[in-house]
C-alpha cells in the first residue's frame, strides 16, 4: 500500500464533523491538533487570515476621503428643506394652464369659432351625441345653423389668431413657453 | 477585529468622520484585497474600492453588530465580483503561484512565521487554485469574511444546507490535494 493511499484511507476513516470544519474554517484549529490529513489545511487558513500587511492598505487615504464623501445623508427624512419636485409643482401647473389654454385657443381658432359670441349661446348650442353615420348625417342637416353661427368669416379668424398670437407671446415672455411653443429648452 | 468600539466606532463613519471609517477600513480591507486577490489578481485593489464606495453609500441603511458588518461588505464584495465576472471577465483557470504549496508545506518555523506575514493573498488563492467555483466561494466568505454559514448562504443564494456540503467537499479535495503535494514532494 503506498503512502497515498494511506493518507486517503485516513481521511476517511476520520471525516470531520460540522462543528470541526467550522473551527478549520475560522482558523481556531492549531495544525498540530488538526484532524489526520487536515493539518495543511488548518496551517493554510491561518496563513490566509493573517495580519495586515502595509501594501493592503496601501489606498487607505484615497479611498476613505472618497467614501466619506460618498456617504448618504444619515437621516434625510428629518431635513426641513422642502424637496425640489415640490417645489417645482406651481410652475408645472401653471405651465400646464398656459398650454391648455393656448392649445384651446389654437384649435378654436383653427374651426373659427368666436368665443365670445359662442359662450354667448352657449345655452341653446347643446351638444349632440349621433350614435350612427345616418343619425350623425341626420343630425347636419338639422343643425345647419350651428355652421352659420360658429364659422367665422375672414376678418373675424384673422382676430382670433391675432388673439392666439398674443396669448403665445405673452406665456413665452413669461418663460412659460420656450420659442417654438415646446414646454422648456 | 473592533469589538466593543464597534458601535461607537460605526456611528462616527456614518457622521462622515474620516478617522472613524479610517479604522474600519484598516479592518476589513486586508481580507477584501485577499477575497478579490484569490479570484480576480490584476482587478482586486479597483474591486476593494467600488466596494468601499458602494459601502459608502448604504452605510446609513446598515444595523446589526460587527459580525454582521463583515458579512455585509462580504456580500458586496461577492456582488460586485459577480458583476464583474458578468462585465465579461473570466475567472483565472490558475491564479495560484505553483511554488507556494511548497513554501507553505515546507518552510521550516521560522520561515513559516515570515511567510505568513507575506503570504495572505498567495495562501487565498491556493485555498481556491482546485476547487469548483461555488466551493471557492464558499470557502473565501467563511475564511476571509467570517460569514457564517447563514450568511454565506444569503450572499451567494443557496440554501444553509447546500452550503454546508459544498464546504465539506471542499475541505475534503483541499486536503486530498495538500496532502498529495507532501507525499510527491
Amino acid at each position: 500500500m503506498t503512502a497515498e493511499r494511506d493518507l486517503y484511507d485516513e481521511m476517511h476513516r476520520w471525516p470531520i464533523d460540522d462543528d470541526t470544519a467550522d473551527r478549520l474554517l475560522a482558523g481556531t484549529v492549531d495544525p498540530k491538533d488538526a484532524p489526520p490529513g487536515y493539518e495543511a489545511v488548518a496551517r493554510l487558513v491561518r496563513t490566509a487570515r493573517g495580519p495586515a500587511l502595509p501594501s493592503e492598505l496601501g489606498r487607505e487615504a484615497s479611498i476613505v476621503s472618497a467614501a466619506v464623501a460618498a456617504l448618504a445623508p444619515a437621516s434625510p427624512s428629518t431635513s426641513k428643506e422642502v424637496p425640489m419636485r415640490k417645489k417645482l409643482v406651481p410652475f408645472k401647473l401653471a405651465a400646464a394652464s398656459a398650454v391648455g389654454v393656448i392649445g384651446f385657443a389654437t384649435a378654436a381658432a383653427a374651426v373659427g369659432v368666436d368665443l365670445a359670441s359662442h359662450s354667448s349661446h352657449a345655452g341653446s348650442h347643446a351638444v349632440v351625441q349621433f350614435s350612427s353615420s345616418s343619425q350623425r348625417a341626420k343630425g347636419r342637416r338639422n343643425n345647419k345653423f350651428l355652421d352659420l353661427r360658429t364659422i367665422q368669416s375672414g376678418p373675424a379668424r384673422r382676430r382670433a389668431a391675432v388673439d392666439n398670437l398674443g396669448a403665445e407671446r405673452s406665456a413665452v415672455n413669461m418663460g412659460v413657453l420656450g420659442p417654438s411653443g415646446s414646454n422648456g429648452p | 477585529m473592533l469589538g466593543e468600539s464597534f458601535g461607537e466606532v460605526l456611528e462616527g463613519a456614518r457622521r462622515g468622520e474620516e478617522r472613524a471609517f479610517t479604522r474600519l477600513y484598516r479592518d476589513v480591507n486586508p481580507a477584501l484585497l485577499r477575497y478579490f486577490g484569490a479570484q480576480a489578481p490584476y482587478e482586486a485593489e479597483d474591486l476593494a474600492s467600488e466596494t468601499w464606495m458602494a459601502a459608502a453609500r448604504r452605510l446609513a441603511s446598515f444595523e446589526g453588530r460587527e459580525g454582521a458588518f463583515r458579512g455585509w461588505i462580504f456580500t458586496i464584495a461577492h456582488r460586485r465580483l459577480a458583476q464583474h465576472w458578468r462585465d465579461g471577465s473570466r475567472r483565472p483557470a490558475q491564479a495560484v503561484d505553483p511554488g507556494a504549496f511548497d513554501m507553505l508545506l515546507g518552510a521550516a518555523d521560522t520561515e513559516r512565521e515570515a511567510l505568513e506575514a507575506i503570504e495572505g493573498v498567495a495562501a487565498a488563492r491556493a485555498l481556491t487554485a482546485e476547487l469548483t467555483f461555488d466551493q471557492a466561494q464558499v470557502v473565501l466568505l467563511r475564511v476571509l469574511g467570517g460569514l457564517s454559514v447563514e450568511q454565506v448562504a444569503a450572499a451567494i443564494g443557496k440554501r444553509p444546507g447546500t452550503v454546508r456540503v459544498l464546504q465539506h467537499r471542499a475541505l475534503r479535495r483541499l486536503a486530498a490535494q495538500l496532502s498529495l503535494e507532501r507525499v510527491t514532494r
